[in-house]
């Protein structure tokens, strides 16, 4: 429990003069998970795109395992068995639902060689994101949720070691939300570390181990879900500083 | 059901192996001048069709192969058998040092690329005149034997670079290659996310095409006995070949064989007639096809077309 899978030090992605994220530490351990949560704009995804290298860094490093893996290109990042969703989904038109998820057993860290193969061990990935029966449906054909979900099954597809998940749920209603969460639960409790990136708070505090506020690219808290729903920066970064004071003299009278 | 269509299927088998003997020469020419369009349309829509780049300069391989094929054949003295291969290497040569280059840029940027490419090329084989014999162009030693058995020779090998290239990319419709030439088409970020060495299966999408681009060129050389820059070179031919897959299905296996079937006859039976305007309805027939039918005429729904016709629904899915 209490080895460090993915470290960062002072990671650092500025676009011109915005500082999307700076000067950010964290350290994730294995079998754990990590939410990232911050208002729009807080450098959330810009962080994950950080570590899956599909954005360099302007300074800093990040390490996997005690390797470094910062300057990697994504797909060697997607080798090491570090794989992500995107939170504006990126199906692969042209083919299958069954095709796509199985491009992740193909690629990932296993490198299965037989695409026949490949999609035969990926079936039952389908039913775990209750897309089952739809294995020979165009992904062009798939609504939101379901894409959603395919997301999540290609990102499974690879046997990730690290999963970085960017709003996963976003869009999906109360009941897909609750089967979601539990596939996540059920995913770390294999051993695969999670880094959760969602904006539906009470699935990110209920799901996560521990969590990572990030506001205006900048670490402003970390802890329990607890300690986080207490602390009074997080609360004036959401909820303006007038609340906070507010609620900060309420606290204090009473 | 499937015994009926393993029976049309060995029909249509029949009357292509039968056609040579059946009519005369020059439907046998224009017969063998489908499959050659057929063939390179195929190839193209390895690279621009599965994996979304628009080779817009792929004759280049075409007159490579040609070249290569009509300077093994007459400085060098060798046999067709040998001429033929190589003219496939020096194709997967070019793609290589080429792509490892263009590759690298994206969408229209990469189609001017690899057209400056071809027209850079082109000069190099029109100022290399001791090699090349320039302008004048290169005679090769034709095919021995009466005009029947050279038709029904080309007509055959045409026929075989057909069969190999639909082959090819039939399986690649299926196989590991073939799915991450299309994860790139829908989108690079992705594909590397998915552990898609993109560069890499990019490189070899364009080579693949180059292989099959230069072996129907070699095989064209052959056929004509005479080639020079400008039509081994020519990029009406490149527009073409986009027609012909746009007219057929964008990286669909068998769009590219029914596009060629249908331009290439039209072509040749209306147009002729209509050489003035001959520019002028390929460049209609492309905006029919851009607007009615952007996926192809195997993605055709029929009783959507009628929907696109109803005014204020002209919405192209």
């Amino acid at each position: 429990m209490s080895e460090v899978v993915l470290k960062g030090s002072r990671v650092t992605r500025c676009f011109g003069a915005l500082r999307a994220v700076w000067n950010v530490d964290f350290e994730v351990k294995q079998g754990e998970i990590l939410g990232i949560i911050g208002p729009n704009g807080a450098g959330k995804t810009t962080l994950l795109s950080l570590i899956n290298g599909t954005l360099p860094l302007t300074d800093g490093e990040i390490f996997f395992k005690n390797e470094k893996i910062s300057g990697l290109k994504p797909f060697k990042i997607a080798e090491r068995g570090i794989s992500r969703t995107f939170q504006i989904v990126k199906p692969f038109p042209g083919m299958t639902v069954l095709e796509n998820v199985s491009i992740g057993a193909l690629f990932g860290k296993d490198k299965i060689k037989d695409a026949r193969l490949a999609r035969e061990q990926t079936r039952h990935i389908l039913s775990r994101v209750g897309l089952e029966g739809k294995e020979n449906l165009r992904v062009e054909n798939l609504n939101i949720s379901e894409r959603k979900r395919l997301e999540l099954a290609r990102a499974l597809a690879m046997d990730p070691e690290l999963l970085l998940l960017d709003e996963v749920m976003a869009g999906l209603n109360t009941t897909e939300v609750e089967s979601i969460m539990e596939l996540i639960q059920e995913l770390n409790r294999q051993g695969r570390t999670i880094l959760i990136i969602e904006h539906v708070m009470k699935a990110i505090m209920g799901v996560s181990h521990r969590i990572l506020v990030l506001h205006h690219g900048e670490k402003i808290a970390e802890g329990s879900p607890e300690a986080i729903s207490r602390d009074d920066r997080v609360i004036s970064a959401y909820l303006g500083e007038r609340y906070a004071k507010m609620r900060g003299r309420a606290h204090v009278e009473g | 059901m499937l015994k009926k269509r393993l029976y049309l299927i060995s029909l249509g088998i029949l009357l292509l192996l039968l056609i040579p003997f059946l009519v005369s020469g020059f439907w046998v020419r224009l017969v063998t001048q489908i499959f050659m369009f057929a063939a390179l349309a195929s190839a193209l829509n390895i690279i621009a069709g599965f994996t979304g780049y628009a080779a817009f300069g792929n004759m280049i391989f075409f007159g490579l192969g040609a070249y290569t094929t009509a300077i093994l054949m007459t400085k060098v003295h060798l046999p067709f058998i040998v001429a033929f291969p190589a003219a496939g290497m020096m194709s997967i040569l070019l793609a290589i040092l080429l792509g490892s280059l263009l590759l690298r840029l994206r969408g229209h940027y990469f189609a001017l690329g690899s057209l400056g490419a071809m027209e850079a090329f082109r000069q190099i084989v029109d100022l290399w005149t001791d090699l090349t014999g320039g302008t004048q162009g290169i005679t090769i030693p034709s095919f021995p034997g009466k005009p029947f058995v050279v038709n029904t020779f080309f007509y055959f090998a045409m026929l075989a670079m057909v069969v190999l290239i639909v082959y090819a990319v039939s399986r690649l419709d299926k196989n590991r290659l073939g799915y991450a030439f299309k994860a790139i088409r829908a989108d690079e970020e992705a594909a590397g996310v998915m552990g898609i060495d993109t560069t890499r299966y990019k490189i070899i999408s364009w080579s693949l095409s180059a292989l099959f681009t230069g072996l129907v060129g070699s095989v064209y050389a052959y056929w004509f006995s005479y080639i020079d820059p400008p039509t081994v070179f020519n990029v009406m031919w490149v527009v073409n070949m986009f027609v012909i897959i746009l007219i057929g299905g964008m990286g669909t296996v068998f769009g590219p064989l029914v596009g060629a079937v249908i331009l290439e006859t039209v072509s040749e039976l209306v147009w002729s007639r209509f050489i003035n305007l001959h520019l002028g309805i390929l460049g209609t027939i492309i905006i029919l096809a851009v607007l009615f039918m952007p996926k192809g005429i195997l993605h055709l729904n029929w009783k959507g077309l009628v929907v696109h016709f109803r005014p204020g629904k002209g919405e192209a899915a």
